[in-house]
């Protein structure tokens, strides 16, 4: 009970962020960008946990759009074929990504580094092989068509703008939610098995236990993004769930700040929005997208919001200093 | 208090531990001694299960810890000081020292108990919320002391506690060890300093290619002439 005390007694910069997010779209007319800002909301579900299982608990993944498709075909499956709800189909795509996550979780985590690394794009690629060939049940290349959009009390959610005010309560609940995990007891027992995992074990923590639940996690909120896409969308295909896609989820958390509470959320902004911008350089464009990212890992290399975070705090001590 | 008989270990074919067998009584300090690669680290590792034994038997109290999981350790009141410190350089003096108490289910204990090692390390008081990667090594081996001892332990294994501390640093770390001893808590010191250490040991062991090759009591084992000329260097 205590921690959902938390979640409402929230700081006054929390509250500042909610204004402006439910403002936007008052702001922004734009049709494309609120669109874009849809998909902005998703990915940073999806990355929230990401952020959890790679920035704070230490373990690669580059399979991600895996658990990703999985969730989104579940969805898709579960409404279309079956014919249930979007609020049915919605939360059972997420427990089944995260089940599935924990059959697989189970055996990779003994992996370590590297290994696990390639394991992980492993597992995506087969996703994606499955959601390709598996036809009868996700209608293979041509497509998944047809979803519909979800209902909430009689009125169908079915613009973006709609659209937009269904995403901002489920990312604001789980921001606080992943949030008030980091830092409880399991959280800090996440970032010591990211700083040493040997030490880690002597302190008492069932370090296989931790991980594994910070990858069912994770593969949870990837489940959910899914389901959030397949319903936006109304039609998926399995070729938007490839390697590349994984990439880019570990890149948006890398240029925002591995392991930062707001890395994955600056980072999923920057990336989308600077993809669409370079769109002006037309043949040029993932050139300077790329070029863009060098630089950032090059000269940022704890993101942009650690980076920035590292420069504030050496101003504010130079200031103290100054003071005294 | 710690019995170890004949404990065999290996890493894939070739065998390290061949056959170790040491006792620790309560209220001692126990000292371990060798050379590089002699297998010191290694005899801790299989103690904390860390690295699983072949044969042998590892008892504590009387209860059989042999194929114990390390991170079951804490419950039977041991607790380790990891080789060079292995502190969690990213989280802060106070998260570290939280997280020695993990395991224990009574938080008011916990803080009470960390009261405490802030009030016995002022130091770390000091730096309670910097990172623990920022202190210096005379203060990340205060801190992995501390962290070691927020869970109460009754047995605490140290390995190699003066690794990369300047001379007075090594002397400090050495008077705490004996300021617990004196609280009453048995330890067992792995150490590659054997002058310091059979010092402080109130009995040692010298071990060699995975044999225990020596014994005795700490002041014995510093008149024997094997040790002196192999490990004292005189």
């Amino acid at each position: 009970m205590k921690k959902i005390a938390d979640l409402l007694t929230l700081k006054k910069p929390s509250i500042i962020w909610i204004i402006i997010l439910v403002t936007i779209p008052f702001v922004v007319k734009s049709v494309y960008y609120l669109h874009l800002m849809n998909y902005v909301l998703i990915l940073i579900i999806l990355t929230l946990g990401l952020n959890l299982l790679t920035g704070f608990t230490g373990q690669i993944s580059i399979g991600h759009a895996g658990f990703y498709g999985i969730g989104a075909y579940v969805s898709a499956y579960l409404s279309v074929t079956m014919g249930l709800s979007f609020w049915i189909a919605f939360p059972i795509s997420g427990i089944i990504t995260a089940f599935i996550g924990y059959l697989i979780g189970k055996p990779i985590l003994k992996l370590k580094g590297a290994y696990l690394s390639i394991a992980s794009i492993g597992i995506g690629e087969i996703t994606r092989l499955v959601l390709i060939n598996w036809t009868k049940v996700t209608h293979g290349a041509e497509g998944f068509k047809g979803i519909p959009s979800p209902v909430f009390f009689g009125i169908a959610i079915d613009n973006d703008l709609k659209y937009y005010y269904l995403l901002v309560p489920i990312v604001i609940i789980i921001y606080f939610l992943i949030n008030s995990l980091i830092d409880s007891e399991a959280g800090r027992a996440f970032r010591a098995i990211r700083d040493e995992e040997i030490a880690a074990e002597f302190m008492g923590i069932n370090v296989a236990k931790m991980k594994l639940m910070s990858f069912i996690i994770s593969s949870f909120l990837a489940g959910i993004a899914g389901s959030l896409l397949a319903h936006m969308d109304g039609y998926l295909s399995p070729f938007s769930f490839s390697f590349t896609q994984s990439v880019s989820f570990l890149m948006m958390i890398l240029a925002g700040g591995l392991g930062y509470k707001w890395g994955p959320i600056i980072g999923v902004f920057l990336l989308t929005f600077a993809k669409e911008w370079f769109r002006f350089f037309n043949e040029y464009q993932l050139i300077i997208y790329g070029l863009m990212l060098v630089l950032i890992i090059m000269f940022m290399p704890k993101g942009i919001y650690g980076s920035f975070k590292e420069i504030f705090l050496k101003l504010m001590r130079r200031r103290n200093e100054d003071a005294r | 208090m710690l019995s170890v008989k004949n404990i065999r270990c290996s890493y894939g074919n070739i065998e390290v531990l061949k056959g170790i067998s040491l006792k620790v009584e309560e209220g001692q300090i126990v000292a371990l001694i060798g050379a590089n690669g002699a297998g010191k680290t290694t005899t801790l590792k299989a103690i904390s299960g860390i690295l699983p034994i072949t044969s042998g038997s590892i008892t504590i109290n009387n209860v059989d810890i042999s194929r114990e999981k390390p991170y079951n350790m804490v419950k039977h009141r041991m607790s380790q000081v990891p080789e060079g410190r292995q502190v969690f350089p990213e989280l802060s003096v106070l998260d570290n020292l939280l997280l020695g108490g993990y395991a224990i289910k009574d938080k008011k204990c916990v803080n009470d108990r960390i009261d405490n090692m802030l009030e016995f390390f002022p130091r770390l008081r000091e730096r309670a919320k910097q990172h623990a990667g920022t202190l210096s090594g005379g203060e990340q081996q205060m801190l992995a002391i501390a962290r070691a001892l927020v869970s109460d332990p009754k047995l605490l294994l140290m390995d190699e506690p003066s690794m990369g501390l300047s001379p007075k640093l090594v002397g400090e770390v050495f008077d705490i060890i004996v300021d617990l001893k004196n609280q009453g808590i048995t330890i067992l010191l792995v150490e590659q300093n054997a002058h310091m250490a059979l010092n402080i040991a109130d009995y040692a062991y010298v071990i060699q290619t995975g044999e225990i090759v020596i014994s005795g009591t700490g002041h014995d084992m510093s008149a024997n002439d094997e040790v002196r000329k192999a490990y004292l260097s005189e």
